[in-house]
């Protein structure tokens, strides 16, 4: 069996996935918190300022898309630095 | 007032010879010369005397003509001679002040193995801190990575250390790696290797968002991608 922990959000709370070296940083909102949806918008767009690829992913990995807006009701999204070719 | 002047030796063998002359006496004293050439007292007897009196004539034997020379240039150089004789005694005391530091006491070398011990201890906890945060952050990345796999990925990742992805009709294989690591494949093998990667992030991560970036922007992974044709 692979050695992972399940990642379990809060109950009601939607989460950006932020990849950097610790592996990532979790910036979760409420879409019912206005501070938090702007927060997290905030760090949306700053990301993808620096040219950050965002993606929406649900539970099991079988569905997604890449946004280039934020969205207050995606559920999950994961942001990745921008790819570069070796 | 006396006129200072300075004097030039001719070579590096009448510095040396001064040098002895004045390391190994002070003015009046009675001290047996340790030049290596002789023991003459008269020599540095003489010269004192003539230092403290500008009119002073003496008159020695010396034992090499090298000896006699030097002895000449300052002598002929009476202004000169008090400079002279405070300069070599500074030189003198320049040099033993080196030879000291130099030289690190007992309690130097205890300090600096004391200093030397506790940096390699400093460096051994930051070093293992690093590598802490390097698992740490690997087990986060793999945790992130396997939710994203579908349960096939899933169970094929545990079993080869890879896992497979389709795009139009083609598969990829990612392969644990940050570099190279994504091929085009069949079932004879790989047919071309791509090489596109986020920096920064541990190899969960990156082979992460290879996988986000095949499934949902393939332009842009194709776009950036060093591409190595394997086969036809």
């Amino acid at each position: 069996m692979l050695d992972v922990e399940t990642i379990q959000l809060p109950e009601g709370k939607h989460c950006l996935f932020i990849m950097d070296h610790s592996g990532d940083t979790r910036v979760m909102w409420d879409p019912r918190n206005d501070d938090e949806v702007t927060n997290a918008r905030a760090s949306f767009d700053r990301l993808r300022a620096k040219g950050y690829l965002a993606y929406v992913v649900n539970e099991d990995g079988s569905k997604g898309t890449m946004i280039t807006t934020f969205d207050p009701n995606a559920g999950k999204v994961i942001l990745t630095p921008p790819l570069r070719g070796g | 007032m006396m006129p200072t002047n300075t004097i030039t030796a001719l070579s590096d063998t009448q510095n040396r010879i001064w040098r002895v002359w004045t390391s190994g006496k002070t003015s009046g004293s009675t001290t047996a010369c340790t030049c290596p050439w002789g023991t003459d007292d008269s020599i540095w007897n003489g010269w004192v005397t003539a230092a403290n009196n500008t009119t002073g004539t003496i008159t020695i034997t010396t034992t090499a003509n090298v000896q006699d020379t030097v002895w000449r240039v300052w002598l002929n150089e009476p202004h000169a001679r008090i400079e002279v004789v405070r300069a070599a005694l500074n030189e003198s005391e320049r040099q033993e002040t080196l030879r000291r530091a130099a030289v690190p006491t007992p309690a130097e070398i205890e300090a600096d193995r004391q200093r030397r011990e506790a940096a390699r201890i400093e460096s051994e906890r930051q070093e293992a801190l690093r590598r802490a945060a390097r698992e740490t952050a690997s087990k986060r990345a793999r945790s992130l990575l396997v939710a994203n796999l579908t349960r096939e990925q899933r169970a094929q990742y545990e079993k080869h250390g890879y896992f497979d992805v389709q795009v139009d009709g083609k598969t990829y294989r990612i392969n644990q790696g940050t570099h190279g690591n994504v091929a085009q494949v069949d079932d004879k093998g790989p047919i071309e290797r791509y090489c596109v990667q986020p920096d920064g992030v541990p190899t969960e991560d990156a082979m992460l968002a290879q996988l986000l970036a095949l499934r949902h922007a393939p332009h842009e992974f194709f776009a950036k991608a060093n591409r190595t044709r394997i086969r036809n």
